[in-house]
């Protein structure tokens, strides 16, 4: 019995953001690449026949404790082709789950009796890169399936969407409900949140100098999250669920600093977090963990509505954390919201201010008139321009009083500065 | 099975480390802060927890120890602790609380801080003693009530919420609906300015069994009020009350009024009868533009658009003229009333002019305290228990029935929109027959 159309091509849906992933892990790897190996195993050469869905789940599940527990990094290839990256100490797990997998699939003449395939001789199912040596050949592979994205008919042209964003535009698929969310936080419970962790930094740009990094932004992709938990879901279409979810990211995040996975994040970041979750005890564990002293360049950002629908919890947690030294910002604010949203009288540090291509226009318009005022009134030092994605949105941004800015494409100008 | 922790244990730990400390009490210090003392609204655990998290530094620093006792309290002890550093930690803990009346009360030269006392045990000890002692004979009491008492029900999580909207989808809300009256006192006279239908959560709870806090996510029990949207929409054209009120008002989430049971109510008000629509602050912010939209559409029609549920501090924190709403409805806080409070009260009279004292409603009044407050600062119209009261009194006075009826049955009967509450009135005319009473006499200011 058949309900669902097949493509002709089929592609894994969750492909497309783990090869993303898979691309990005190994940015951050490339300079730590001994004793580490990847391999990638060719499923898309099975007979049709023989790759059912019953298959790639069991083949799937065959590394989940790995994943879980001992930090083997597994992405599926839209392909169906999935790769696995891990370290010598895990080596003889993974081998043992590939004697699995080539069980699984021992029919398929694909999957031939190859005595080295397991010890690190590639056939024609199995490819290894010890990444010490052939980790130039699995980037530039990375690069080309995630380079692919971008083509017409492909449907992995997805743009992120930040904890706090506006998400209207996110409308598709089906609208989330009690019973996903339910099903999403036992996930969450589990899942590695680090590979859908992203980061950008918010500049300070005055005329033609080079962008000062202030701090850098440290974010949950939800859209890569969405992806991998919920594909086909809406999660724009119920705010409220929504809002919850992020309720449940502000305590993995606030876990994940805690555990200070990341060493370069010591200083000079900020987070999105729900007013609540500053009371909560997890920031608690949070703030003990930081370095006496670096507490004053770490910024909270929080959004509007979470600090309008209960004032008095907002006012006692900015004045806690104000105390601990945090600054405070005030996120996501649309040329709509704008007008109603006073750092001044809500006593906060900062606040971002979206760029949308627009924003000139509507400025000028009778409509925008509200938030024009709002913007000539604001203090220059302590607004950020946010999700500037061109050029024409700095120089409309310096012409307009800003010196503060985030976006690709301050992104792509700090890139190169980086490396 | 987790074995229940004590909650008088650390009342009785403290007891024991004053009773140690007092053999060598040479250089010993106690502070004392009186969180208990603060109104309960502004004493959440999460809030009291922090304020304990702020001598931490100490703990580490100058082994000073600090309880967090179970009334909310908390005491240091130390032995030649930094007085200034104390103080200072001290003060920031006022300061978080600074929206109550403990820490900013100004007490004389000879009184005692309502907010903190310090022991230095050398000359003190036995007044600590006999403050601790107190404190934990407390404690075991509260202790002794709470085990007899019933737990408190664990929070909603979204697979209770998921389970809960299959079985609202088939609930009779009818009986559960309410009115709460909105009442303008005029110079002279008092009138019902707007009767609030809503849903009584206690009575869909006890229909549905269930046994878990509601409220306990802000978000949830939004989504779950879209739900509660839908029933009371479609349940309320078919009470007998509906079209008593010159004026009802809903709450409603913004997404809802573009709903077809809400058109079926619109269709069904009766000539000359009007709607408020009541919104919440974060749905507003959530979609400003549809806001703005149903606020135009509301007011073309001739009904109007009320934010609910505002704190008084928002009227400094937001320009809510800029939102433009008919009406506000601010929530009362006791600590308002409080003498010399530090967000003065002529400063609040001066924001509700400037928004426009004729569109404020104070709500939650439990007290006259409540209204003879807002009548000080400009606000007219009022809502809660007390105005229910009064209203129910006139009620009773004015029924030839009343002879066999308590005040009690009266509220609740009135209250009702139907169903077997308002049955029970010998009289159910006379509910709604009365809307209007005596203003009282204004105090000179």
């Amino acid at each position: 019995m058949r309900d669902i159309v097949v493509p002709e091509q089929p592609e894994h849906p969750l492909g497309a953001a783990h090869e993303k992933r898979l691309l990005n892990d190994l940015k951050r790897s490339a300079s730590n690449t001994k004793g580490r190996w990847g391999v990638r195993i060719q499923l898309s050469k099975l007979k049709p026949e023989n790759r059912v869905e019953h298959s790639l789940r069991a083949c799937e599940h065959t590394f989940n404790t790995l994943v879980a527990r001992d930090g083997v990094r597994f992405y599926w290839l839209r392909n169906m082709d999935f790769v696995l990256l891990f370290n010598t100490m895990t080596a003889d797990m993974v081998r043992s789950a590939l004697v699995k997998v080539r069980f699984l699939f021992a029919g398929d003449p694909v999957v031939a009796d190859s005595p080295d395939a397991l010890q690190g001789v590639s056939d024609q199912f199995i490819t290894w890169y010890r990444l010490d040596s052939d980790y130039d050949r699995l980037f530039t592979m990375a690069q080309r399936l995630v380079a692919d994205h971008r083509r017409p008919g492909s449907s992995a042209g997805v743009r992120r969407h930040r904890h706090g964003g506006p998400i209207a535009q996110q409308r598709r698929g089906r609208p989330m409900t009690a019973a996903m969310l339910a099903k999403v936080e036992t996930a969450l419970v589990s899942a590695d949140l680090s590979s859908h962790v992203g980061r950008q930094s918010v500049c300070a740009l005055v005329g033609k100098a080079i962008p000062d990094p202030l701090f850098t932004e440290v974010f949950v992709s939800i859209n890569d999250l969405r992806e991998t938990m919920l594909p086909h879901v809406d999660l724009a279409a119920n705010p409220w669920l929504f809002q919850y979810l992020t309720q449940t990211l502000d305590r993995r995040v606030l876990a994940m600093l805690t555990r200070r996975d990341d060493r370069t994040l010591t200083q000079g970041f900020s987070i999105n977090l729900n007013v609540q979750s500053i009371l909560s005890e997890d920031f608690l564990k949070f703030d003990d963990s930081l370095a006496p002293g670096s507490h004053g360049t770490v910024v909270l950002e929080l959004r509007s509505e979470d600090i309008f629908a209960d004032l008095n919890a907002y006012f006692f947690a900015r004045d806690f954390v104000r105390q601990r030294g945090y600054r405070v910002c005030i996120d996501g604010l649309t040329w709509r919201s704008l007008p109603f949203v006073e750092g001044r009288r809500l006593g906060v540090d900062l606040v971002k201010v979206v760029w949308q291509d627009d924003l000139p226009q509507i400025l000028a318009s009778a409509e925008g008139a509200m938030a024009a005022r709002a913007l000539r009134l604001g203090t220059s030092g302590r607004m950020i321009l946010a999700r500037c994605d061109t050029e024409a949105a700095i120089r409309w941004g310096q012409d307009n009083g800003f010196t503060l800015f985030q976006g690709r494409h301050i992104d792509k100008v700090l890139r190169p500065l980086a490396l | 099975m987790a074995i229940e922790r004590d909650p008088s244990q650390t009342e009785r730990q403290l007891l024991d480390t004053i009773e140690r400390a007092g053999r060598t009490p040479a250089g010993r210090t106690a502070v004392h802060l009186h969180l208990s003392d603060l109104l309960p609204g502004n004493r959440p655990p999460a809030h009291l927890r922090i304020a304990a998290r702020l001598f931490v530094p100490l703990e580490t620093a100058h082994h000073v120890q600090i309880f967090a006792l179970s009334n909310g309290d908390i005491m240091v002890l130390g032995k030649d602790m930094p007085e200034d550093e104390v103080d200072r930690i001290v003060h920031r803990v006022r300061a978080l609380f600074d929206r109550d009346p403990l820490a900013f009360t100004d007490f004389g030269e000879h009184e005692a801080d309502p907010f903190v006392s310090w022991y230095a045990l050398e000359v003190d000890y036995d007044d600590l003693h006999a403050t601790v002692g107190h404190l934990l004979a407390d404690a075991e009491r509260r202790r002794d009530v709470q085990r007899r008492a019933e737990k408190p029900p664990p929070p909603m999580r979204p697979a209770d919420l998921d389970t809960l909207q299959a079985k609202l989808a088939e609930l009779d809300v009818r009986p559960m609906l309410r009115r709460q009256p909105c009442i303008r006192f005029q110079a002279k006279e008092a009138n019902i300015a707007f009767e609030e239908v809503f849903i009584s959560m206690a009575d869909v709870r006890q229909a549905l069994g269930v046994e878990y806090d509601l409220f306990a996510d802000r978000w949830l029990f939004q989504d779950l009020s879209r739900m509660l949207d839908a029933r009371t929409l479609a349940g309320l054209p078919e009470t007998a009350a509906m079209s008593k009120p010159s004026t009802l008002s809903l709450n409603l989430n913004l997404e809802s009024l573009d709903s077809s049971e809400f058109a079926l109510v619109l269709g069904r008000l009766g000539p000359g009868q009007n709607l408020v629509v009541e919104v919440q602050v974060i749905d507003v912010f959530s979609n400003l533009p549809a806001f703005q939209k149903a606020r135009d559409i509301l007011r073309e029609d001739g009904h109007s658009i009320l934010i609910d549920g505002l704190h008084p501090a928002v009227l400094g924190a937001l320009d809510l003229g800029l939102l433009d709403p008919d009406w506000i409805k601010i929530v009362w806080h006791p600590e308002l009333a409080a003498p010399q409070h530090p967000r003065k009260s002529e400063e609040f009279a001066d924001l509700v002019n400037d928004f426009g004292g004729q569109r404020v409603v104070l709500s939650r009044c439990d007290n006259e305290t409540a209204v003879m407050w807002g009548l000080s600062k400009n606000i007219t119209a009022f809502q809660g228990r007390f105005l229910d009261a009064v209203l129910g009194t006139v009620t009773m006075t004015k029924c030839p029935r009343a002879a066999g009826c308590t005040l009690k049955d009266c509220s609740a009967r009135r209250s009702a929109l139907g169903g077997r509450l308002r049955a029970e009135c010998p009289n159910p005319s006379g509910l709604d027959a009365v809307t209007s009473f005596a203003s009282p006499r204004r105090r000179p200011a």
